[in-house]
């Protein structure tokens, strides 16, 4: 519970992270600018979306798999339990 | 709530919150560069990552070297947990580096010293948790892996430093001890919080991962205790 609500808020604080600065590059005037003569500032765009987007999914996918193996190892802990509660009942 | 959690919890909130910061400064905030275009922004996200890439082999390279010294696990531990780490910052400074070279070089990788020795980098530590997850459990493997992850860190410097040593079309350092150029103002106060704040998130990560580590090693033992009194 307590490693689900961890990455909980990771996972909300990274989410509105990407959220806003998608928000701000897509509703920004760029400041600034000062392009060189007959070149477009905002050409390669799709280049800054997709690295901003590949590094918010491999760090979310990340998260995700840390939090599945946190689930497998509690889900082997119980299967333990189980298994030492048998051999007490056993020799008792 | 023990003052572990709290620390890690509160790391996370101040990581957070730094992102938010990074993300207003490098989109809002920055003047866009006049040669590069917007595509220069890619800059803001592809040096922390490298840099938390360093950051985490030298972990790895701490912890090996405390492993081989004191043979005792929790440094196994921090290298392990680092590595995991490291791989992932490692091939997202690769992958931004390639969408980077694409607008700028026009192709999306050529065989420059700074990517092919960052490449190597990348290789040596996939090696490491290839060789963890290949070797027997317990103290071989860990010390296999622990001579790896001292050699491999030899790497680092050279990537560093592979821009003055060859020829190369990679941009010269513009921080650190082999800067040869310096940024404009606002360019590099939003690199510096975009350093701190992807250091934050690696010791965020680092923390989470350890935690993780010693409980798989901590049931690894319970199981095999249980083996024994099968």
């Amino acid at each position: 519970m307590k490693y689900a609500l961890k990455a909980l808020m990771v996972v909300l604080a990274l989410g509105a992270a990407l959220i806003l600065g998608t928000a701000s590059a897509m509703a920004q005037e760029l400041p600034d600018v000062a392009a060189a003569p007959g070149s477009d500032p905002e050409a390669n765009l799709p280049y800054l979306y997709a690295v901003y987007t590949v590094t918010w999914v491999a760090f979310f996918a990340y998260l995700v798999y840390l939090s599945q193996r946190q689930r497998d190892l509690r889900r082997q802990v119980e299967e333990l339990r189980r298994a030492l509660a048998e051999k007490e009942s056993q020799q008792g | 709530m023990s003052t572990n959690t709290m620390v890690r919890n509160g790391l996370l909130v101040l990581s957070g919150a730094m992102m938010l910061l990074s993300l207003y400064l490098i989109f809002r905030w920055v003047p866009t560069e006049k040669n590069l275009g917007v595509s220069q922004r890619i800059f803001y996200f592809h040096v922390p990552l490298a840099w938390a890439g360093f950051l985490a082999f030298f972990f790895v390279m701490v912890g090996s070297v405390g492993y081989l010294w004191k043979r005792t696990d929790g440094w196994d531990h921090m290298a392990y947990s680092a590595v995991e780490i490291g791989v992932l910052f490692t091939t997202l400074m690769l992958i931004t580096g390639i969408l980077w070279a694409k607008p700028v070089w026009e192709v999306w990788w050529t065989w420059d010293p700074r990517l092919t020795t960052s490449l190597i980098l990348w290789l040596i530590y996939v090696a490491y948790l290839m060789l963890r997850a290949y070797s027997p459990r317990g103290e071989q493997g860990a010390r296999y892996a622990a001579v790896l992850g001292i050699a491999g860190f030899f790497d680092v410097p050279i990537v560093y430093l592979s821009i003055h040593w060859w020829r190369t079309v990679h941009p010269e350092a513009v921080v650190g001890p082999a800067a040869t150029s310096n940024l404009y103002s606002a360019m590099f106060i939003t690199l510096m919080i975009s350093v701190v704040t992807f250091t934050l998130l690696f010791i965020c990560l680092l923390l989470e991962r350890l935690s993780l580590r010693r409980s798989e090693h901590e049931l690894e033992a319970a199981r095999d205790l249980v083996e024994t009194l099968r």
